[in-house]
């Protein structure tokens, strides 16, 4: 199979993340991965993009954007977010424990371990913006 | 688009989602509930049936619900879909909410 790229550029706006959900949805689909893994992709790039709006354009991305690069090729399909904030790696974030107590649960922090379940590897680089790469192998 | 219908059942609050729950509209989730709760209403059913996609801004909004009316009340949900209950799994929330099979189960438990 050839190498594949799409890519979209959404606002950095919360009611645009729906846009760049549906975007990689039908880019997983095109590249043939089976209804949960692109499900699985979508709500991976729903928590990366919340996150990037929330916390690195701290709600005010209006003027700000994030692109998103759907790659397929024989052995994954990958997808990169691109976005402007500043230089943070989400992953190095200690991940919250699904076996907290209610009483000791905080409400934030599960995005990104979202992610680290949802994808089979997820890295983050800084090439003068950030970039979350998260990749969805496929089953042979 | 989300869908909440909020009706009283017995003196239990079941609350009825539909759609898709983001964080473009999850608050409006955890309002409706706050809302409840800050009326008295403290023994909820969550029927979530209807809701194909929920992301952790939905979960957030679930869990504060729950601390809410914990010692006193519940939220107890019904029928989550499968995707629902994968994420609700992953956060390990099906050990700490009481999920039934059907809203009729869900509302005899009380």
């Amino acid at each position: 199979m050839m190498s594949q790229e799409t890519r979209i550029r959404i606002p950095g706006l919360l009611e645009q993340i729906a846009v760049a959900c549906e975007f990689v949805g039908n880019a997983a689909h095109q590249a043939g991965l089976d209804e949960r893994a692109a499900y699985h992709c979508q709500l991976a790039v729903d928590e990366a993009c919340t996150n990037i709006i929330e916390h690195g354009y701290q709600l005010k991305g209006g003027d700000k954007v994030i692109d998103v690069i759907c790659q397929a090729d024989a052995h994954a399909f990958t997808i990169i977010l691109m976005d402007d904030s500043p230089a943070f790696n989400p992953l190095l974030r200690p991940s919250p424990n699904p076996a907290t107590p209610l009483h000791e649960r905080t409400t934030g922090g599960w995005g990104i371990y979202f992610i680290k379940q949802l994808m089979d590897e997820v890295r983050y680089a800084w090439r003068g913006r950030n970039q979350l790469i998260m990749v969805k192998r496929r089953r042979m | 688009m989300l869908d909440i219908n909020v009706s009283i059942e017995q003196q239990i609050t079941l609350v009825e989602v539909s759609g898709r729950i983001d964080s473009m509209n999850a608050h409006q989730l955890g309002e409706s509930l706050s809302g409840e709760i800050d009326n008295g209403h403290i023994h909820l059913v969550l029927d979530l049936s209807k809701v194909d996609y929920m992301s952790s801004a939905g979960l957030r909004e679930i869990v504060s619900a729950l601390k809410k009316v914990q010692g006193q009340g519940d939220v107890r949900l019904a029928q989550p879909s499968p995707r629902v209950r994968e994420v609700l799994e992953m956060a390990g929330l099906d050990s700490i909410f009481r999920i039934f099979a059907t809203q009729a189960e869900a509302l005899g438990s009380y």
